[in-house]
């Protein structure tokens, strides 16, 4: 082994840090074991330690490399090598050093002590030297590095935080504590963030720890109040430390012990009264540092009593005066603190001082509001500083309220009572037993007092609206002590709601506006504030909102008397109405009884609403509908925060859990709920008398209205639809499958707009029962036999209809032959009820239609859409066309063999036969060819979602892409459908379960894109007639690319942007003003977003051409302008707008991603075409021109 | 600073108080949350808006995106201008009803049919908020400016100031019409740099 001389050599002689030397050292020593070998070790720097005083800079650095060796080894030592006598000895040689060496040994000696203070054998009392001897480095401390310096106050704070050491110190020294007294001498000019740190937490220890003479504590005091307030300039090498930290510091030293209150609070206080000369920031972190004192000082007596008036009589024009919210937050905060920390009898000396400035500037209009938040922040401190305010406020609040004439004192004052309330609310539900929150001054005299008669002395919108949050916050208080009860009468919260729905809910209704003359605006103003004050209030007082629904239903006749004013907006306002109920009911649950409550009370009521709207036109019903959609997607947000986190609610392989007998029959738990497809309006006490009979916790309560939702829905299918029996047929005999179900008697056929709106609430009902499916996990949706409905639409489900008669036979013909079931949709009415059984298709889980037999389901299907001439058109063709798609998406691969998918495929291709057919023997229209070819491609892109790289599956697609584009006649119609399979679709959406393939985009693309670039050019070598033929075929190629790429992300197209610029600037030149031109634009300002380099060598031809469609779109609409006259739009001419914005919108982006030398040649000509462009019809084109010229005008 | 400045406490008009384009009636939903659920439910339904889809969807919003055509007319010319810079104070001639919307004239008015290409002339009359205002001759061009910058080039633009409203308005007058003038005011920098600080709040 070498010896310790040799390590302590091979150390001293490294150049970085050698940890080896000393690891090896420390070895030694402890496998030695004896004096010995300590004393060698220690002896083994001897040869640098000659003559320290003349020694030369090497020799320095030499000696201080040398005793950082004994340092370093006392580090990898443990803690139990060193015997007592040893560290003795130790700490006795490295103490020496702060007297003998300045220059190269106190770092070393620094870390050496560190160490040794935490070794075993280290004894208490060697703090004291330890701590005398750093003393002695005098002026010579500042003269270390801050790294030096920063070792030795890790050294000091170690002995500090030793408790052993601490008490020794203040034995041996008493109350003099001079040690501390030389050690302030020595740090006093610190100016090192890091080191700063450590020396305030040092007297912070200090003060806790000690208990010194008052001149002590005045030194230390100046020691840290001499840095206050403190600040950090900005420093080329950052330590790391914030200006905040080194405040929180100073601010811990200041609330470290109560000793020096007396020196503290005034002292933070005379800074604070310097006026002006305290800039915001200083400000608030004297008062923050003054909320910490009073938060911290343990003797409130000694600490804090004797400064609180002072502490007022500083503080009370920081809000009173102030215009800064930071400065205001941070006095409130402050004054909250202290009137939390002082006793009952010193906290009423204390108000009763400050109240003679609060309430004399409570009856001053310039100061209500000032002396308002004061009086808000002492009585929000306790229960006791609340009855305390109340008592002395409250006859001078509603006294100044009574007498006082304007309407911005009224408001202010009004602001301060609904703050009060807040206080009391938040104070109710922490008070203990004893405690009086004065139950006598808020209940009803308050509301007769105040609210009330403002109320009655018409005051102004501003005025109403804090009237009606507060009289809101009022109908919620309760009374405090024990069993806690309503606070108001029911008589007075009865009125409150009953003024709170007027203004809200029944004069919107009925046109009226509660302020004669109010300005729309205020009219608006008013009623938001009424909703809000509801949503605060309805949880706490649920007998309210009953109280609301019941008006507005009572109001609906009134409303449609009105017949001044146009059904849609009519229906526009009675939703606008609805959604507010939808506001006040559905945000929050209610506090006491089932959580449920107010949605179901809300949604029964809808239901009765859109029962009395039956005779009326669609449009209405759209509007109930709606809100009833609202309402339960409110609802639900607001039961699934309730939810314990753990458990995401609708997932696969969610099992049956508690409460799941509440979705499959939510009825039969809880009675006398509406049925409006049996005309029965429900019992609503019935209802909530089994509401409150239900388990209410969190997880019942979502599956509760899981089951009330499917509830809802179901019968609202039952309504809309019936079953469609012959008469005098038997229902196990004569019934067509395919038309057994049809609309209901609600749908009459008056007029075609009439139609169309009927057709508009088909879908929204589908589109809700979509969004309550998708929430139901697999297995319940199984349970519920939701694949079933898709045809059956919930009919015979509940028992008691004739229909159920019939559900057994249908169900057992649509399983037959244990091949799975079939999902048919009705060709009743020209299936105008196939959205419905859309939506429930587009919710369910690929799992629960695993109990599909495709085929069967598909081909019926495909049969249909691929038939000429069709009944089913419009918009229920576009229902059948997305249930395709979902079908194709969601079927499961193992029950559909490949034969069986081949099957499914030539059915298709026998469809697109038809369409491609040629000319001569064309028996179909054009119209009827495109919508089979949509079909077609509604099915190819349900499947490409989840693609599948197999010939087997994909070869309609491959045949479709190849030869569509190329038809001689529609070709160029076809092309431009192909943009259906990537079109974003409900759908083939995440939220709706469909199995999308992370990287269908790319493959996409690899299969319909790309191997066509070719073709997007004619070839050069045809004659004149087959050029022709050819250039539109290129043409037509290359629109069916753009209809694609649109969709796509510019990452699954990125390594061909070279091919596809050349087919943009082709196709710029040859697509005409159309939509297709509109893809294009698109697809190119993608590529100008995220590689606007490839376009670089592009710019001339894809300026020149870009300004050429907007010329020739601007031209075309200019001619339809003299054929068609002003005014008349048609599709043509906002296609020509389109086409003008998206030229244009890229011409603007231009000068931003390129450098001016690539622009310039064109400025003129652009600037040119833009200036004319300033001219265009449309105003939102116009707005694109100006800002493009401003940005090529710019350019130079 | 306010001492150099010829009206250091104009009147402001707040933003509300400008005539503004009446927007179609929007629903009265108050809150973001409210819209959120709203739209989730009235919006049209994404099969029926593919590029192809030929089923009109009449809930009263279809015309929001919708290129309707709409000429020029006096509240555009008054949008244009409106949010210029004042030169003394951060705050916008709209503001200060230096420009107003009645001073704002089109001839042949926009809602009389005729030639898009036609001649139109558009005249602006400027209020300087008070009547020593030495600065109209910088209004008057960055109105003129701005317009020249955002108007066809068969609209021809003319800025006066009101009468009655600055104590040399002959004078200023002069100088706004005079082409030669207007063209060597803005070959002048700083000139120039006063314009274009007045026309960078402009969108």
């Amino acid at each position: 082994m070498a010896s310790f001389d040799d390590l302590a050599l091979k150390y001293v002689l490294s150049d970085g840090d050698d940890n080896d030397s000393p690891v090896r050292a420390a070895t030694a020593i402890e496998s030695a074991a004896n004096r010995l070998a300590v004393g060698q070790w220690v002896a083994s720097i001897n040869r640098w330690m000659t003559s320290p005083d003349d020694a030369a800079d090497d020799d320095l650095i030499s000696r201080a490399k040398a005793l950082e060796f004994l340092a370093r080894t006392l580090e990898f030592l443990k803690r139990s090598s060193l015997k007592p006598d040893q560290v003795k000895l130790l700490v006795g040689f490295f103490n020496s050093l702060f007297s003998s060496d300045h220059r190269a040994g106190i770092s070393a000696s620094s870390r050496a002590l560190k160490q040794l203070t935490s070794m075993n054998g280290f004894r208490p009392t060697l703090g004291s030297e330890i701590i005398t001897s750093v003393t002695k480095l005098g002026d010579d401390f500042k003269r270390q590095t801050p790294a030096t310096r920063l070792e030795i106050y890790d050294l000091i704070l170690g002995l500090f935080s030793n408790p052993l050491v601490a008490e020794d110190l203040a034995y041996q020294h008493g109350n003099s504590c001079d040690f501390m007294t030389a050690l302030v001498d020595v740090c006093r000019s610190e100016r090192d963030p890091q080191n700063l740190m450590k020396w305030f937490e040092i007297l912070r220890l200090f003060l806790q720890n000690f208990s010194p003479a008052k001149e002590v504590l005045t030194e230390v005091f100046k020691a840290f109040s001499d840095y206050f307030p403190i600040t950090l300039r900005a420093s080329v090498t950052p330590s790391g430390i914030t200006v905040d930290d080194l405040k929180g510091a100073v601010r811990a030293c200041f609330a470290s012990h109560y000793r020096i209150a007396d020196m503290a609070i005034p002292f933070l206080l005379s800074k604070l009264d310097q006026g002006d000369a305290v800039t915001v920031t200083v400000k608030v972190d004297i008062l923050l540092t003054l909320e910490a004192c009073v938060a911290q000082y343990e003797h409130v007596a000694q600490g804090i009593v004797p400064y609180a008036n002072q502490i007022w009589a500083s503080l009370k024009y920081e809000v009173r005066n102030g215009e800064i919210r930071d400065t205001i937050d941070a006095t409130l905060k402050a004054i909250g603190t202290l009137a939390k920390r002082l006793p009952e009898a010193d906290l009423r000396t204390f108000f009763s001082a400050a109240w003679r400035d609060l309430g004399d500037d409570l009856s001053n209009a310039t100061y209500t509001s000032q002396a308002g938040q004061l009086l808000i922040s002492i009585a929000a401190a306790s229960p006791i500083s609340f009855s305390l305010v109340a008592e002395t406020a409250m006859p001078h609040i509603t006294t100044t309220l009574r007498q006082t004439k304007s309407e911005s004192h009224q408001a202010d004052i009004l602001a301060l009572l609904n703050s009060l309330l807040q206080v009391r609310s938040a104070l109710t539900d922490v008070a203990g037993e004893n405690d009086n929150l004065k139950d006598e001054l808020f209940g009803d005299k308050l509301f007769a007092d105040g609210y009330a008669r403002i109320w009655d002395s018409g005051a102004g919108p501003h005025v109403l609206a804090k009237a009606m949050d507060g009289m809101a916050s009022l109908a919620s208080q309760r009374t405090s002590g024990p069993n806690s009860q309503m606070l108001c009468s029911q008589q007075v919260c009865e009125n409150i709601f009953q003024w709170l729905a007027l203004s809200s809910i029944i004069f919107p209704l009925e046109g009226k506006s509660l302020v004669h003359s109010a300005s729309e605006e205020d009219s608006l103003a008013i009623c938001n504030a009424a909703t809000t004050a509801l949503g605060r209030a309805v949880p706490l007082y649920p007998p309210g909102f009953q109280r609301l629904v019941f008006d507005f239903l009572s109001t609906i006749p009134r409303f449609l008397e009105n017949k001044q004013v146009d059904v849609t907006d009519q229906a526009t306002l009675l939703n606008d109405v609805a959604l507010r109920l939808a506001r006040i009911g559905c945000s929050a649950p209610v506090k006491l009884g089932s959580p449920l409550l107010n949605f179901v009370v809300l949604i029964n009521g809808l239901l009765q609403g859109l029962h009395s709207l039956l005779k009326e036109p669609p449009v209405y019903w759209i509007a109930i509908l709606d809100a009833i959609h609202v309402a339960i997607l409110r609802s639900a947000d607001t039961l699934t925060v309730l939810l314990p986190d753990e458990k995401p609610m609708s997932t696969p392989g969610d099992k049956a859990t508690s409460g799941q007998q509440w979705i499959a029959g939510f009825d039969k738990y809880v009675l006398g709920l509406p049925r409006i497809d049996l005309d029965q309006l429900g019992d609503v006490n019935l209802v909530l008398k089994s509401l409150d009979d239900l388990d209410g916790d969190a997880v019942s309560s979502y599956k509760q209205f899981q089951g009330y939702s499917i509830h809802i829905v179901s019968q609202l299918y039952r309504r809309f639809t019936s079953i469609k029996l012959a008469s005098g047929a038997s229902p196990l005999m004569d019934v067509s499958l395919d038309k057994l179900i049809g609309l209901s008697t609600d749908f009459s056929l008056d007029s075609s707009h009439e139609v169309e709106q009927q057709d508009r609430f088909l879908y929204q009902l589908a589109r809700m029962a979509t969004s309550v499916i998708r929430s139901l996990s697999e297995d319940i949706q199984q349970e519920l036999e939701l694949v079933l409905e898709t045809s059956l639409l919930f009919h015979g489900k509940d028992g008691e209809s004739e229909s159920a008669k019939v559900r057994p036979q249908v169900s057992q013909s649509f399983q037959a032959d244990n091949q799975g079931c079939r999902i048919t949709f009705s060709a009743a009415d020209d299936y105008r009820i196939a959205p419905l059984g859309l939506g429930i298709l587009q919710g369910l889980w690929p799992g629960t239609l695993s109990t599909i037999n495709p085929l069967r389901t598909i081909m019926p299907l495909c049969e249909i859409l691929m038939k000429s001439p069709t009944q089913c058109a419009g918009s229920r063709r576009i229902a059948l066309d997305a249930a395709l798609a979902t079908l194709s998406n969601k079927s499961a691969d193992k029950h559909i063999s490949d034969e069986e998918w081949s099957a499914v495929l030539n059915g298709l291709a026998d469809g697109y036969t038809q369409v491609s057919r040629g000319v001569a023997t064309d028996s179909l229209d054009v119209p009827t060819k495109l919508a089979i070819f949509k079909s077609i491609l509604h099915f190819l892109a349900g499947d490409v979602a989840r693609y599948r790289p197999t010939s087997t599956h994909n070869w309609l697609l491959r045949i479709i892409c190849d030869t569509a584009p190329s038809e001689i006649t529609i070709g160029r119609q076809l092309a431009q459908c192909f943009g259906i399979l990537v079109s974003p679709k409900e759908c083939l959406t995440k939220q709706n379960h469909a199995r999308l393939k992370p990287f269908r985009g790319q493959w996409i693309y690899q299969e319909t894109v790309r191997p066509y670039f070719a073709r997007c050019f004619p070839s050069q070598s045809l004659g004149a007639d087959q050029s022709g033929q050819e250039d539109r075929c290129a043409t037509n190629q290359s629109v069916a690319i753009f209809a694609v790429l649109r969709h796509l992300k510019y990452n699954d197209y990125s390594s061909d942007a070279d091919q596809i610029v050349r087919v943009v600037i082709r196709s710029l030149a040859t697509f005409g003003v159309s939509d297709d031109i509109n893809a294009v634009m698109t697809v190119l300002c993608q590529l100008l977003e995220h590689d606007p380099d490839r376009l670089k060598e592009h710019l001339t031809a894809l300026v020149t051409n870009t300004m050429a469609v907007y010329k020739m779109a601007r031209n075309v609409d200019n001619s339809l302008l003299i054929a068609q006259g002003p005014g008349k739009t048609t599709t043509t001419r906002s296609d020509a707008g389109r086409c003008r914005h998206s030229a244009l919108a890229f011409m603007r982006e231009l000068p931003g991603c390129f450098e001016p030398r690539y622009l310039l040649p064109h400025r003129v000509s652009v600037l040119q075409g833009l200036s004319l462009a300033c001219g265009d019809p449309v105003r939102g084109v116009r707005a694109l021109a100006i800002s493009g010229r401003k940005a090529w005008s710019n350019l130079s | 600073m306010d001492d150099n400045k010829d009206n250091a406490n104009p009147t402001i008009l707040t933003a509300s108080e400008l005539p503004t384009r009446q927007i179609k009636k929007k629903k009265t939903l108050a809150s973001d949350a409210d819209a959120k659920f709203a739209d989730a439910v009235s919006r049209r339904p994404l099969f029926l808006s593919d590029p192809f889809c030929d089923v009109s969807w009449s809930d009263g919003t279809e015309s929001e995106d919708d290129f309707v055509e709409e000429p020029i007319d006096e509240q555009e010319i008054y949008d244009l201008i409106s949010n210029i810079t004042d030169p003394e104070h951060p705050i916008s001639l709209g503001q200060l009803a230096v420009v107003n919307l009645p001073d704002v004239e089109i001839t042949p008015p926009p809602s009389t049919p005729c030639d898009p290409n036609a001649l139109r002339r558009v005249l602006v009359k400027v209020t300087p908020t008070i009547t020593h205002c030495s600065l109209a001759t910088v209004l008057g061009l960055g109105v003129r400016v701005r317009l020249e910058q955002a108007l066809p080039p068969n609209y021809r633009v003319d800025v006066v100031i009101k009468e009655g409203s600055h104590s040399q308005d002959d004078q200023v007058n002069k100088q706004l019409a005079d082409k030669e003038r207007v063209a060597a005011a803005l070959e002048n920098d700083t000139l120039k740099g006063v314009l274009d600080k007045m026309l960078e709040t402009c969108i």
